[in-house]
């Protein structure tokens, strides 16, 4: 019957239009399914029920939210600016949604007799690049949301996440590019399928593995980059009240919400296709495309509970202490990594070693860093003494 | 290869049509009520004084040049990665050694000199988020200022009036200066 109806193949455009419009609604279903698992995982934490009124277990509770905001009333502040003020949200949900464009989900994808192709939106051959190029997009948004709402709070929460968002794109994009030395590719795909077993050439590790240090900057600097708890200066509430947001309502807040989460599902995507072998299933090259599917949405979705943990679980930075993070410890420590991964890679060595080379290569930087500051370094040893003393 | 931007401009389009739908369908369906009140800027209720775009300490300045030094080089190192990489493999590799040791010691000198731009940043103070401004260190009253009196001049000799007198022209051009 169906085979009667439909073409015995997809014309191209048609296969585009719907992978798009998957892809984007599964993105926008996420980042709502994301702002659920925030209340509940929050609630859990505190020993709370969290929202349960709205469908089974509340999970409708994202489309009550979503049909809230649409029936909120707009306020556009006195004295803003006001085209600015209506740009704001768009510029800033914008870059994060067009990332997920880039992130490739699994291999080639066969419904029946057709034949989709891979499934991602598409494969760039320097989709590296266009993240990075996206991802520093995102600041416009927040700082021109946060001046042109004409408040002070807005003000000062806006320059501080552009401070902020700025100091830590060095080290993501640092932490990608020693990434980038082991694979040689630029492409997110090739990044990913150099870590699976079947690759040609590849010994089939997580970059995980031979890059912790990359590894662990890269989760940090997310943290950073998406303003989250323990580095979410921009919307400090105790400080700012709702910081560059201040003065949204309505639909324009929900934008700045949706791009918020969209940033996180794309930092989490990222993350598993640089470090965890991205749709890799371990000891199972030729998975087909929906267990390839489930295992990147897995270990994604594993870095989204982490970020929701995170919140409850670290207190918040202090601001000096977030610039003094990002460039005296991280920038340094990133560009050692670089530097040693480099290294392997031109002469040969298994890349295995690299995480051995990195770590001795810091210490030096790390007796350095600690003389140069012995406030902080007899600070330590006090805490040290105090606990050996108590035990 | 133009058909992959092609792709992303498909996939942008939808999310175009997502966004401004919802902002259409908000504003026909939320109310529009012209309250004066609601309109005011939040500051906790206080009444806002002046406005916000005012002259502002934008301490990240020296932050956001180093930034984008640092941009650049990394955008310089993609590639470099790249090539590095493939001078091992293929005909890099038939050449032998030689390009990837050169194209690695090539890519050492440049991290290293803009890691001496780090530190140097980092020496004069400038990412060091709380400024702290260290003042002159006092200097003893010499004879072109007026000694400020302090607990052991008050109590002991009186040996300065006669300077006091003689400088106070200059005190006042000093405080001028200041």
């Amino acid at each position: 019957m169906m085979d009667d109806i439909l073409p015995a193949e997809l014309p191209l455009f048609a296969v585009w239009v719907i992978k798009a419009v998957v892809i984007f609604g599964s993105l926008i279903s996420a980042a709502g399914i994301t702002t659920l698992a925030e209340r509940k995982v929050s609630a859990w934490i505190q020993y709370r029920i969290g929202p349960n009124r709205v469908g089974p277990f509340g999970l409708l509770q994202p489309l009550a939210d979503g049909v809230k905001f649409i029936f909120k009333e707009e306020l556009v502040p006195d004295g803003a600016n006001r085209l600015m003020f209506r740009l704001a949200p768009m510029i800033t949900a914008a870059p994060a949604m067009m990332c997920i464009a880039v992130i490739p989900f699994a291999g080639e994808v066969v419904i029946g007799n057709y034949n989709l192709g891979n499934l991602s939106i598409t494969d760039l051959s320097v989709s590296v690049l266009y993240v990075g190029a996206l991802t520093g997009l995102g600041i416009y948004g927040i700082i021109l949301g946060g001046w042109s709402s004409n408040s002070k709070f807005s003000l000062m929460g806006a320059m501080r996440a552009s401070a902020q968002m700025v100091s830590y794109e060095l080290t993501l994009l640092l932490a990608i590019l020693s990434v980038v030395l082991l694979a040689g590719s630029l492409d997110l795909r090739a990044i990913a399928e150099s870590q699976a077993s079947s690759a040609e050439g590849g010994i089939g590790v997580w970059n995980m593995f031979l890059q912790p240090v990359a590894f662990v900057l890269f989760i940090i600097a997310m943290f950073a980059e998406t303003n989250r708890h323990p580095f979410d200066f921009a919307e400090c509430e105790p400080e700012l009240v709702g910081g560059f947001h201040t003065e949204y309502s309505s639909m324009k807040f929900a934008l700045f919400f949706l791009g918020e989460y969209c940033a996180i599902i794309v930092m989490c995507c990222l993350v598993t296709t640089f470090f965890l072998g991205g749709y890799d299933v371990p000891f199972w090259d030729s998975a087909p495309w929906f267990i390839q599917l489930a295992s990147f949405v897995a270990k994604a979705a594993c870095f989204i509970f982490l970020f929701l943990w995170v919140r409850w679980t670290l207190p918040r930075f202090r601001y000096d202490q977030l610039m003094g993070l990002g460039w005296k410890v991280m920038l340094p420590l990133a560009l050692v990594n670089v530097t040693v991964t480099g290294a392997v890679v031109s002469f040969g060595w298994s890349p295995l070693i690299t995480p051995v080379l990195a770590v001795a290569a810091l210490i030096p930087g790390v007796i350095l860093f600690a003389r140069s500051n012995p406030g902080e370094a007899s600070l330590t040893g006090h805490a040290l003494s105090e606990e050996g003393s108590a035990s | 290869m133009y058909f992959d931007y092609l792709t992303v401009l498909i996939f942008a389009s939808v999310g175009l049509v997502f966004v401004f739908a919802n902002l259409i369908i908000a504003s026909v369906l939320r109310p529009k009520r012209t309250v004066t009140e609601g309109l005011e800027i939040y500051e906790c209720g206080e009444e806002t004084i002046g406005e916000a775009w005012v002259r502002f300490d934008i301490r990240y300045y020296t932050v956001a040049l180093v930034y984008v030094i640092f941009a650049v080089e990394i955008a310089f190192l993609f590639p470099w990665a790249i090539v590095l990489r493939e001078s091992l493999l293929g005909e890099g590799a038939a050449a032998g050694l030689g390009i990837g040791v050169f194209a690695l010691v090539e890519g050492f000198v440049f991290i290293a000199i803009l890691f001496l731009g780090l530190a140097y940043v980092w020496v004069k103070g400038d990412l060091d988020w709380v400024l702290t401004y260290s003042a002159p260190a006092y200097q003893p009253p010499t004879s072109r200022m007026r000694a400020i009196p302090t607990v052991d001049t008050l109590e002991g000799d009186s040996e300065d009036d006669s300077e006091d007198a003689a400088e106070d022209t200059s005190t006042d051009e000093s405080e001028d200066a200041a």
